[in-house]
């Protein structure tokens, strides 16, 4: 999925494991087509998801609620979820500000995350 | 109401011309004569209409309606050539880039007419498809010579690419034998922005593209141009890039009547004998306080982010604190944007200022404001808390007022 902010790329690792990468910038225009996009690739049978938001430059607080959002659904269908994010960013700072760990696990690389969703007990 | 049904009959009655003749009472020789001239009229005729069809195709091309980016002003012009049927495959193009960044281009394609301007018309969507890949100017040249080799019909045109990021005060460039851009500094300062020269698309099968990137600072322009606008029959390029130069000293501040200064200066008799593109690009130096109108619509957000950015970056505010708030007010703008309006077309407004060593940051709507019940706008609201100093709602009869305010560290430039 692609638009003028932002371009979502999806790698699957693994049988169980969905990678949702977002280059760009996430605001209210763009939230709900990200959102879609990553929910539709994410199929029942994954058991994790990783946003990786290493490439996002900007996120604001339509895209934490898009986290939020895919969290719930996540929870409910007992997939993990995780998002990446460097430390010291400013999309970090805003992830922290609004508690994205009380709903998935914030790490600071891909690895981090990948090795924690192998780890994560099988649905 | 008059009737003239009652002529016919009369002219009816006349008897047949005779054979041979052009017409009544007409000698033989003046009808060939009249029959050349009019195969002469006919003739002439067909190269109009190729003309005005090649014109009216071109001109439908060319973008009509210029991108707006803060701090960034263009205007463009498209004078099809006098000469005959010289018209069709110049062409400028602006093309916003994801990051914040414009690309400007202008090309020319060899030849004439309709067919050149539908060839224009291909390489055109070619340049914006690679463009917005985010490819990087040399190698947009480099796909764009292998997209014209790959055409039915071989063309040979020349093209410029130049990026400008209006944070960086930077530009971009990298060239396919077109001619050098004009920089005009702010002191009015002309520079060509001669870079290492590019073979024309289409000359050869592994042409190599290399870049280059100027200053572009504050109040400085970026002229391009094809050379319908420096060569003529009365001169060499040399001398019409000298007189091109020279309208750098008091070039008009207005990208529109710098076009028209440029045009004046270019073609001495007021119309062009060649094709001639222009587009002027005047990069304005952010001022002191920031004052937007922009539509209340989603889309609204990435310009203010924007333009806040560059006027942030420009008081010296590092790009983490701006990062901070950027997001406070785009959470502003959001709820100005959602929350304040019937449908229909509605504005808001975005002040900002700087008060000692307090960044002030004002968001107006005009509508009627409801307050945030969690969701969205609860957490837009808490961020912009958590990222400022202090807010303050004020709702009006006329609309809602956000105000906002932080301590900075930034250091005015």
């Amino acid at each position: 999925m692609r638009d003028r902010l932002a371009e979502v790329q999806f790698d699957e690792v693994g049988a169980e494991t969905v990678v949702a990468a977002v280059t760009g910038e996430i605001d209210g225009s763009n939230a709900g087509e990200v959102q879609r996009a990553v929910a539709e690739h994410v199929p029942t049978t994954a058991r994790a998801l990783i946003v990786d938001l290493t490439q996002t430059a900007y996120i604001d607080s339509t895209g934490v609620e898009l986290l939020f959002e895919l969290a719930r659904r996540l929870s409910s269908r007992r997939q993990s979820f995780s998002v990446v994010v460097p430390q010291g960013s400013g999309v970090r700072r805003v992830l922290e500000l609004c508690d994205i760990g009380s709903v998935g696990l914030l790490v600071a690389t891909r690895d981090e995350a990948l090795a924690a969703a192998d780890g994560a007990p099988s649905a | 109401m008059v009737d003239d049904r009652g002529l016919r009959p009369r002219e009816r009655d006349l008897p047949p011309p005779p054979p041979g003749s052009g017409g009544a009472g007409e000698p033989g020789g003046d009808a060939i004569l009249g029959a050349a001239l009019e195969g002469l009229r006919r003739a002439a005729e067909e190269v109009e209409v190729e003309r005005s069809t090649a014109e009216t195709l071109q001109r439908s091309l060319l973008r009509q309606q210029l991108p707006e980016l803060p701090g960034l002003r263009l205007a463009a012009r498209y004078l099809p050539g006098s000469g005959e049927a010289r018209i069709g495959g110049d062409w400028y193009d602006a093309i916003p880039l994801r990051d914040g960044r414009l690309a400007l281009v202008i090309g020319d394609v060899v030849g004439r007419g309709i067919e050149a301007a539908a060839r224009m018309a291909h390489l055109q969507s070619a340049v914006r498809a690679y463009a917005l890949e985010g490819l990087r100017p040399s190698l947009v040249l480099e796909r764009m010579n292998g997209f014209v080799e790959e055409l039915e019909k071989r063309c040979t045109a020349t093209l410029l690419l130049a990026v400008v990021d209006p944070d960086a005060e930077t530009v971009r460039l990298a060239t396919a034998g077109h001619p050098p851009p004009l920089i005009v500094n702010p002191d009015g300062t002309p520079t060509f922005a001669e870079g290492p020269p590019g073979n024309p698309l289409g000359a050869t099968h592994f042409p190599s593209y290399e870049e280059t990137v100027l200053a572009l600072p504050s109040g400085s322009a970026l002229i391009l141009y094809t050379d319908g606008l420096v060569e003529g029959a009365d001169r060499s390029l040399d001398q019409g890039m000298e007189i091109l130069a020279g309208t750098g000293p008091d070039l008009p501040d207005d990208p529109d009547e710098a076009c028209r200064r440029v045009l004046d200066a270019g073609l001495a008799d007021g119309h062009a004998h060649d094709d001639v593109a222009l587009l002027v690009a005047r990069l304005d130096a952010p001022p002191e306080t920031l004052d937007l109108i922009l539509r209340a619509e989603p889309g609204s957000l990435v310009a203010v982010r924007r333009a806040l950015g560059r006027w942030l970056r420009a008081g010296g505010v590092g790009d983490a604190e701006a990062y901070e708030v950027q997001v406070a007010c785009g959470e502003a703008c959001s709820n100005a944007i959602t929350h304040a309006y019937p449908p229909g077309e509605a504005h808001f407004a975005v002040r900002a200022s700087r008060d000692g060593d307090e960044l002030a940051l004002e968001v107006s709507d005009f509508g009627a404001w409801r307050p945030p019940r969690g969701g969205q706008g609860g957490r837009g609201l808490a961020l912009i808390e958590q990222l400022t100093d202090s807010l303050e709602i004020d709702r009006g009869v006329a609309g809602t007022t956000v105000r906002m305010r932080r301590r900075s560290n930034g250091v005015p430039r």
